[in-house]
């Protein structure tokens, strides 16, 4: 009886059969020879070293990462300050004894500068008074 | 959901144990994946790191994948930008790449019979490597495979086929199979 070939088996091995006939009949021969079987066993070996190397590394740590923040997170976080803020100003003002504050009509009374040579201010840009417009008449 | 998503959350959440169950359990895999493409102990280093920093700032939106594939994939991709990087520098630099990931292999690889197989790895054309890569050190099934690449499922089994045939006839050419 023949025995299957090794790409056959290596291609069984690496389940890249696409017809179901041919994997029925490698298995149904594989039932039957132990030579065969024992050439597949070799081969899962090799698949298994090839796909078994292991990296070693210096035993430097790996960091669980910070998560960023979102934007929307520091926004949320933002409003809740100024809330916050907001709240606190008034839970302060209620605690605040208030005095009655009274307000005086107090009046300031302009003079005339002791220097001024006219002895007039004006009062009013719009309005000249009728002596200084005399007197600056009379000057003239 | 398996036990490595479980194992994934509780270690999102900050449960110390779990994130060195999850390191732990995944590392060297991942390292070997990175270490076969870039050639660069160093370069594989930074990538386990970035992968699993990725993974857990992303967060678990692939439930339907296995965690090995999702670490295998995200790990994978950041190696093939390296190594586009890397290649691009030397060939800048005028700089002998060859010697240095031999020598970077080296110190990674402790043992004689794994140097020998990541070398005859190393010595397949990108388009082999990748799909053995994909397939053996990032668990990914041939149709994940095809997705991912963006090639037929029929041309990812015969590339693995070839190349596990390839690794197979140096390994034994040199007594190591």
């Amino acid at each position: 009886m023949d025995h299957i070939s090794e790409d056959n088996l290596l291609a069984y091995a690496l389940e890249v059969l696409d017809n179901e006939a041919d994997r029925a009949e490698i298995e149904a021969h594989l039932k039957t020879c132990s030579n065969c079987r024992a050439s597949l066993a070799g081969i899962h070996a090799d698949i298994n070293s090839i796909s078994g190397i292991k990296g070693q590394f210096d035993g430097a740590e790996i960091y669980f990462p910070r998560k960023k923040k979102s934007f929307g997170y520091a926004l949320l976080k933002a409003a809740a300050l100024i809330m916050l803020g907001f709240l606190g100003g008034l839970v302060v003002s209620g605690n605040l004894h208030h005095e009655p504050v009274s307000i005086s009509a107090s009046y300031l009374k302009l003079s005339p500068p002791a220097d001024s040579a006219l002895g007039f201010t004006a009062c009013d840009a719009t309005e000249i008074n009728s002596e200084y417009y005399a007197k600056l008449i009379e000057s003239e | 959901m398996d036990s490595g998503w479980e194992c994934f959350i509780r270690a999102r959440r900050g449960d110390k144990s779990a994130w060195r169950d999850l390191v732990d359990c995944h590392r060297p895999r991942l390292m070997s994946l990175a270490l076969l493409i870039t050639g660069s102990a160093a370069d594989a280093e930074d990538i386990v790191q970035e992968t699993f920093t990725r993974a857990i700032i992303a967060g678990a939106r692939h439930y339907k994948s296995t965690l090995e594939k999702y670490l295998g994939t995200i790990a994978f991709r950041l190696s093939l930008k390296e190594k586009k990087r890397s290649n691009r520098q030397a060939s800048l630099e005028n700089f002998e790449l060859a010697d240095s990931a031999h020598n970077s292999l080296d110190s990674v690889l402790l043992s004689e019979r794994d140097r020998q197989i990541a070398a005859a790895i190393r010595t397949l054309d990108k388009k082999h490597r990748d799909v053995l890569v994909l397939r053996f050190y990032g668990n990914c099934s041939y149709e994940e495979i095809a997705e991912l690449l963006e090639i037929s499922s029929g041309t990812v089994k015969s590339r693995v086929f070839y190349a596990v045939k390839t690794c197979r006839k140096i390994l034994k050419e040199k007594g190591i199979l």
